[in-house]
């Protein structure tokens, strides 16, 4: 990470003015047993209250490592209820990395965070046709299935 | 900017996110 990702200038922009960059050695003995850190680099996205909210695992190029951060900011804010934040770093995943692997969950969580603000079933539709259309092959439309039942017929 | 401004107290780096608010980028890294 650190002769590749770290040193990219993106990403250095992309961290410096979206997060606090926060390193630990995983060996520490108080924050390594109480993250569990088994296997390094383990990347990890927390509030300011040091609650977790994503993790992940392994290297990153860099063009990888900027949306696998705007997922976990995400993720982050969608379980903080900051819905609009989180469809914010949702719709960057989409708009600005759509050929990534992590766009089609950013497309699933970015529809239902709309749902959840106001209920309109049309966000699940769209979510639904959208994986359709554009990663008919990901996990993430199966589990967007039972939406397309949500269209009225006729 | 030409480098990541690390942090490497985990308290130090939660009071900064908290004053700045901002969520927080935790690289747990084996030196070896």
């Amino acid at each position: 990470m650190d002769a590749v990702a770290y040193t990219d200038s993106a990403v250095i922009s992309f961290i410096t003015d979206n997060l606090i960059p926060l390193r630990i050695m995983a060996n520490d003995p108080v924050l390594g047993a109480q993250f569990k850190i088994k296997w390094t680099p383990s990347l990890h996205v927390l509030d300011f209250d040091g609650i977790e909210y994503y993790r992940t695992l392994g290297f990153y190029p860099p063009e990888d490592l900027i949306p696998s951060l705007l997922l976990g900011m995400g993720k982050s804010f969608f379980n903080r209820a900051n819905r609009q934040a989180a469809g914010s770093c949702f719709s960057r995943i989409m708009t600005e990395h759509p050929k990534n692997s992590l766009a089609p969950e950013a497309v699933y969580l970015n529809g239902v965070a709309s749902f959840i603000e106001n209920h309109d079933v049309s966000h699940l539709i769209a979510l639904y046709d959208r994986l359709a259309s554009d990663y008919p092959d990901s996990p993430w439309l199966t589990r967007a299935d039972p939406y397309k039942l949500l269209k009225k017929s006729g | 900017m030409s480098q990541i401004g690390w942090i490497t107290s985990f308290d130090e780096g939660l009071a900064k996110a908290r004053a700045e608010n901002k969520l927080v980028f935790l690289d747990f890294f084996n030196p070896n």
